[in-house]
């Protein structure tokens, strides 16, 4: 199975997996100019996510390990998920009974998310998981799991 | 009252959030200062946000959220010592329902309570992609409404609940509205604005690419 981590925590690494390292890579923000829906179909101005992109679009299972920053997704993970947008139309559906992107692609991966369960409050929580679960759902994944891990800690 | 209006687009002055505070602004007897997060460094930024009573973010929605410029500001802010400071925010969205802001909303009275400010609210506006592009005559009646907004934000320092809920409006889009926007016509003529830039621009024939098989 083709699999992809994207990790701002932890060290795992599988066997012909792809890594994106948010400690590592600092993701350029996107400018909202639209090229990649209106002048150059798919494709980001930038180029430093072309081959996330690829791994992205081509892998079975991308897994996660995210940290909460701010009671929030990272600032960094925000901006990949903002570059994200050339992986679908601009034409939008209402199928669903609410405005959804048409995919780009055939099929999206099924998105396994393990984040550091450093919350002040269960609302805090349910907020970011209820935002993880929109996003990817937006983002037309079928399969997607969240599992908070006390830091240090793994069942 | 002293209020700082914070510009959170990525297209700093040339989009859709502009033009949302200058019409805000042209409600108000003395305009407010404006920062663009785009040429800031969010370090100085939140400490410059110390010296006003109230802060108001405008920005765009990013993935049912704030773009990732907004986050970098977010992360450099610490909790006030008392409930003295201020924050609202307006968000300006793509799709027609204002609920595909929610998760934001629902992030941003979150963020207000954890860093101690008093939370003014947020008011949502969707179906706004357009705002820079099409003529401005297309968009009067918004453009009152935040004018509207402005005036009262003037004489309260708060946002008028009614304007609130006007601009939010559809929250959700009703079955009929899911069965007009779904049926042939409706469909076709939301493609039409798309198809005509993508024409224009050389790539129409390129729309459906999928450059990273």
């Amino acid at each position: 199975m083709k699999t992809m981590i994207v990790r701002e925590y932890n060290t795992v690494m599988l066997p012909d997996s792809y890594l994106l390292d948010l400690n590592t890579h600092q993701i350029k923000g996107c400018c909202g100019c639209w090229t990649c829906w209106w002048k150059t179909p798919g494709r980001c101005i930038h180029h430093d996510l072309d081959c996330f992109y690829h791994h992205y679009i081509t892998a079975e299972k991308v897994t996660f390990y995210l940290t909460v920053s701010q009671g929030f997704i990272s600032a960094n993970l925000k901006t990949l998920f903002d570059r994200m947008i050339p992986l679908f139309l601009p034409y939008t559906n209402y199928g669903s009974g609410e405005s959804m992107h048409d995919p780009r692609y055939e099929r999206y991966p099924d998105i396994e998310i393990y984040y550091q369960d450093t919350f002040f409050n269960t609302a805090e929580k349910q907020i970011f998981e209820d935002y993880l679960q929109r996003t990817f759902y937006q983002f037309h994944s079928k399969t997607i799991h969240l599992t908070g891990e006390t830091p240090g800690v793994r069942s | 009252m002293k209020t700082l209006m914070l510009n959170g687009s990525p297209r700093a002055d040339h989009g859709n959030t502009q033009l949302f505070i200058d019409h805000f602004q042209s409600g108000l007897t003395t305009p407010l200062p404006v920062r663009y997060l785009l040429r800031e460094n969010p370090t100085t930024l939140a400490l410059a946000m110390k010296e006003y009573d109230t802060i108001l973010l405008v920005m765009p929605l990013y993935i049912h959220a704030m773009p990732g410029l907004v986050m970098k500001l977010f992360e450099e802010l610490k909790p006030q010592s008392s409930h003295h400071q201020k924050i609202g925010f307006i968000v300006q969205a793509g799709f027609i329902e204002s609920a595909t802001a929610r998760y934001l909303e629902n992030y941003l009275s979150a963020l207000a309570h954890r860093l101690n400010y008093t939370y003014l609210g947020t008011v949502i506006k969707g179906d706004a992609a357009a705002c820079s592009i099409l003529p401005h005559f297309f968009f009067g009646r918004l453009f009152k409404q935040l004018k509207a907004l402005g005036v009262a934000y003037e004489k309260t320092g708060s946002f008028d609940p009614l304007l609130v809920k006007k601009l939010g409006n559809p929250v959700y889009l009703s079955k009929f509205q899911v069965r007009l926007l779904e049926s042939r016509l409706v469909s076709r003529l939301n493609q039409v604005g798309w198809n005509w830039i993508l024409k224009r621009n050389g790539c129409f024939e390129n729309r459906y690419d999928r450059p990273f098989l």
